[in-house]
């Protein structure tokens, strides 16, 4: 076989540009150990190029390196998905860096690095190449989770993510151990064409034990709330979003496309599904710190995700998409505006030091009122139109008391983001905290608040691009 | 006076933010400027809706002012808006009522500035909710208007306005998500009849559906508009919530918000189940009857003004409620005009109940006692409030719980003859707190300082006196623009859905109503 044809090159060249930036980035840190450079543009701008390079290709289909890298518009919608996902972070991250007295060139290399294996994530067409770039993107997220690596919380979250990771690479390895045995291919598209064996079923669920574990859906969720919780802010912003909809983004293209939702699996859909609702909605009202709280909102959230998913139709994989792409812009600026809040040290996190924090802040706490809200699923924002879609996508699939379920799930779960808001506005402030809004973050902010509003009130472009991207 | 193509209805709901993006560049130093700013704004929108009164074209059923543009293709949701008899005093009374909260809000000294924003915001929802008649458009409303009025509650209110926010926002939201539960499933029957996707009221209306799920979706629909109303066993949020807003929260509350829950009884619940209708009349008739006596007896015992008025609340909207169940013409038209006036008078009572507490700082009777005579011109407003909140003939009340009676009376005597004690029980428990609050010697000393109303309070209150005789008086110009939209709503709840292509200014095909793939 010949090792790499002009062609293989061709379509991974976002990846290629990732890569590249990522390497010139680290090389211009290391010779100028200044502080205060403006790596965030420069990754930013490396970030632009791939996007660009993306979308000169969108069309492209093919295979590339053999058949392990399968380029369709769904890879190209999803690199859109990470790119966006890492040029957020890397254009605001700077201030929080900064801030923490941690402005390492690293950080912006492990953010790409992460970034292209998620690329390859979304568009591998074997489970070999999954496993190895889903790996590629834990170790570079491990590194991040403990960035501020003097900060206990910090330390403990990346390696409690490290453990978790590694026991549910356990799972993965195994099952795909035991596909490979029973399709012998770990090509999807001839496990697809495997006739079902009680072997090649087994391993498949275990191989998805594993996904549920990345996608922090109830029971396999306990690791969210520490590792979100302690991570650093902008990382639990990256890692809660960009890595999730990669394996969103796999769910649809393996699960939902190649293999189709059939009895067993729906059952097993339903059952997790509605557990991360109850747990992470539950959970989630008890809890006094915002990351926290949202950690356990983004358990429930995968668990919305997975309705859409049960339904196992051309709208539940649409539907399935954008809920991924909403949910990502939702965290994204949730975190931002909270990498701001919570000051130095990440030290008022907790919803009692952000009492009152309207009255000296009051654009902060509006545009953090408009994530809560979105992800509260209000409408006249993203989290309304595409729990819509997944709800509706689940109702026309005939799954009407797992929609019932969830829609009362959503009134429930409005309460612990009403709590948030009720913190932030309705409390006199006990003391002034002293935030400083950098330049980038407000930007991101503004920016993100736009774009959740206004593809809540006219989603038709966002939608149909996702609709187009699906065969 | 012709409108020709000036887009009105989409021009008033979104006045009002262009208030909002005025304000947000007021320095929130210059208090006087935001308030003079929003109330200028809130009656240049009032003087923008009066011309749909003398343009309302009489004797049709069709939706006038008709909007319609593509708004989601992809889901087949249009920027759909229209109104007829129904909406147009609804969307009036917003717009008279929120001018007079505005001006009554002068009392607010705490975050003006986000105070105003939150109010035009909220009036831009409000008249969404009226004129929409795409499904998605009106659920898009209906669910944002609660944000800004969880913010009014919350930030503006009594002692425990965060409890009495979060329980109006959690239960109103309860109801919703049934209720959108119940549009979806709507949504894909039309899909499934038609091949086409739409959230159009119209052409939902046209389904017919599955007898064994009629009943959940008339409920689902239900819960969300008898939460809003609020009707017997779901009332517990409006006291709660009522007496913690800010006086022009209550009189938006009131006034506003809870004809919400009989509007979407009117335009929605009723007209799309005709069947469940029949079944559950009983029911929601029984409900509404012990609604009047239940919220008037509670009323009976209360000893702040503020609950008393809340409570009353409960009774007056189980007035409305009756009527549209009773289902004719007499009893419909009552209960809406029913709607208008328990706008009005209770709007007017929660404006002079604010103007007291701005002086006293307290809301309890045995406070009061002989105010009549240090402050004469306001116990002469409230004295007619009370008296057209108990429908005293020659004001508003009696016109429409004479007619709701009167209908109610001719299909269902006993719940008539129920609902009936509700005109002696208001009569009662108002003006015996009349009697209280104003009446006899001034045994407490603080009530000798009082000061009577000021030129800005005293505009108010001539301004809402206004309608409160002309529709007492001359009620014609309400009851025949209201007219063939009640008679089309009657025909709708009784299963006559050929109405529909009246409504829509189409040729009556009955061939045509979707119940195969017939049409396109």
């Amino acid at each position: 076989m010949v090792l790499a044809s002009t062609k293989d090159i061709y379509l991974i060249l976002p990846e290629i540009a990732l890569l590249v930036t990522a390497a010139v980035v680290v090389i211009v840190d290391a010779y100028s150990r200044k502080r205060g450079s403006f790596l965030n543009i420069l990754s930013s701008i490396g970030v632009i190029v791939a996007a660009y390079l993306n979308f000169k290709l969108y069309g492209d289909h093919g295979y590339a390196f053999g058949s392990i890298i399968y380029r369709d518009k769904l890879a190209y919608f999803a690199n859109y998905v990470f790119l966006f996902c890492a040029f957020i972070t890397c254009f605001y991250a700077r201030d929080y860096l900064l801030r923490e007295n941690r402005d390492y060139g690293e950080f912006y290399a492990l953010v790409l690095f992460a970034t292209l294996s998620m690329m390859f994530v979304a568009s591998s067409a074997s489970l070999l190449m999954f496993f190895l770039s889903l790996e590629v993107v834990s170790v570079c997220l491990y590194a991040l989770a403990g960035f501020v690596r003097d900060r206990d919380l910090c330390v403990e979250s990346a390696l409690k993510y490290l453990l978790v990771g590694a026991f549910s690479a356990a799972f993965s390895v195994l099952g795909m151990a035991m596909v490979y045995y029973a399709a012998g291919s770990l090509d999807i598209s001839a496990i697809s064409r495997a006739d079902i064996t009680p072997f090649l079923a087994v391993g498949l669920v275990l191989f998805a034990v594993s996904i549920f574990f990345k996608l922090s859906a109830a029971p396999f969720h306990f690791w969210a709330p520490d590792v979100y919780q302690g991570a650093p802010a902008p990382v639990t912003g990256f890692m809660m979003t960009a890595a999730k909809a990669a394996i969103f983004f796999f769910v649809v293209r393996f699960f939902m496309m190649a293999l189709g939702v059939k009895e067993l699996w729906l059952s097993v859909l339903i059952f997790v599904s509605v557990v991360s609702m109850v747990i992470g909605n539950f959970s989630a009202i008890r809890q006094m710190d915002v990351k926290r709280l949202l950690a356990y909102s983004s358990i429930a959230h995968a668990g919305y995700a997975m309705v859409a998913i049960a339904s196992g139709t051309k709208y539940g994989e649409v539907a399935t998409v954008f809920y991924a792409v909403a949910y990502c812009l939702m965290n994204l600026g949730a975190f931002a505006v909270i990498s701001v809040l919570a000051g130095k040290d990440e030290r008022y996190v907790n919803l009692e030091d952000l009492q009152g924090v309207a009255v000296e802040h009051p654009v902060l706490a509006a545009a953090l009122g408009v994530f809560l809200f979105s992800l509260a699923g209000m409408p006249g924002t993203i989290g309304f139109i595409s729990k819509f879609y997944a709800f509706a996508a689940a109702f026309k699939a005939g799954l009407y008391g797992l929609v019932l379920f969830a829609l009362i799930n959503s009134a429930i779960a409005a309460y612990y983001y009403l709590k948030v808001v009720y913190y932030m506005f309705m409390r006199e402030p006990k003391k002034s905290i002293n935030v400083q809004v950098g330049v980038a973050t407000g930007i991101a902010v503004l920016l993100l608040v736009a774009v959740v509003i206004q593809s809540g009130i006219t989603p038709d472009y966002l939608f149909n691009f996702a609709r187009m991207s699906l065969p | 006076m012709e409108m020709g193509n000036f887009p009105i209805l989409s021009v008033l709901t979104f006045f009002p933010l262009v208030g909002v993006a005025i304000i947000a560049f007021i320095n929130r130093e210059n208090v006087n400027v935001i308030r003079w700013t929003a109330f200028v704004i809130s009656v240049i929108e009032f003087i923008i809706s009066i011309p749909l009164y003398f343009a309302f074209k009489l004797g049709t059923p069709q939706f006038q002012f008709v909007e319609k543009l593509p708004w989601i293709k992809s889901w087949g949701a249009y920027y759909y808006m229209g109104i007829d008899g129904i909406t147009l005093f609804l969307v009036l009374l917003t717009t008279f009522l929120t001018m007079l909260s505005i001006l009554a809000s002068w009392s607010i000294n705490k975050r003006v500035k986000e105070y105003m924003i939150s109010f035009l915001f909220l009036e831009t929802t409000m008249i969404g909710v009226f004129c929409a008649l795409d499904l998605l458009l009106f659920y898009l409303f209906w669910e944002v208007m609660l944000i800004p009025m969880f913010l009014l509650i919350g930030v503006w209110g009594g002692p425990r306005r965060v409890y009495a926010a979060i329980k109006f926002f959690l239960y109103t939201m309860v109801g919703s998500v049934l209720m959108l539960g119940a549009i979806i499933y709507l949504y894909w029957m039309h899909y499934k009849a038609t091949g086409t996707l739409s959230f159009e009221l119209m052409e939902l209306l046209k389904l017919k559906l599955d007898p064994r799920v009629v009943p959940f979706l008339f409920l689902a629909f239900a819960l969300a508009f008898a939460i809003k109303v609020p009707m017997w066993p779901f009332h517990t949020w409006l006291p709660d919530a009522h007496v913690e807003a800010p006086t022009a929260g209550s009189v938006i509350l009131a006034g506003i918000l809870l004809k919400m829950g009989t509007y979407g009884f009117m335009r929605f619940c009723m007209p799309f189940f005709p069947a469940a209708v029949q079944k559950f009349a009983i029911l929601f008739l029984a409900l509404a009857v012990i609604g009047i006596i239940y919220g008037a007896l509670v009323a009976l015992v209360q000893e702040d003004i503020k609950k008393l008025v809340a409570y009353s609340s409960v009774s007056h909207l189980g007035t409305c409620m009756l009527g549209l169940f009773a289902l004719n013409l007499q009893s419909v038209s009552g209960g809406l005009l029913q709607m208008i006036n328990h706008g009005i008078s209770t709007g007017a009572l929660f404006l002079l109940v604010g103007m007291i507490y701005d002086r006293r700082h307290t809301r309890l009777i045995k406070e009061y006692g002989g105010i009549a005579k240090v402050m004469p011109i306001y116990a002469t407003f409230f004295m007619i409030a009370v008296f057209s909140s108990c429908g005293l003939p020659g004001l508003n009340g009696f016109v429409g719980e004479f007619l709701t009676l009167l209908g109610a009376f001719k299909t269902y005597p006993l719940f008539a003859v129920l609902g009936a004690t509700a005109t002696v029980l208001s009569a009662a428990y108002l003006l015996w707190m009349y009697k209280r609050v104003f009446f006899h010697e001034i045994t407490n000393p603080e009530n000798m300082k009082l000061k009577d109303l000021n030129l800005r309070e005293f505009i108010i209150m001539v301004l809402i006196v206004i309608p409160m005789f002309w529709i007492g008086l001359y009620p014609k110009p309400f009851l025949e623009r209201m007219q063939p939209s009640v008679e089309a709503f009657i025909k709708l709840a009784k299963g006559e859905k050929s109405v529909v292509y009246q409504m829509e200014g189409r040729k009556v095909n009955l061939a045509s109503l979707i119940s195969e793939k017939l049409e396109r």
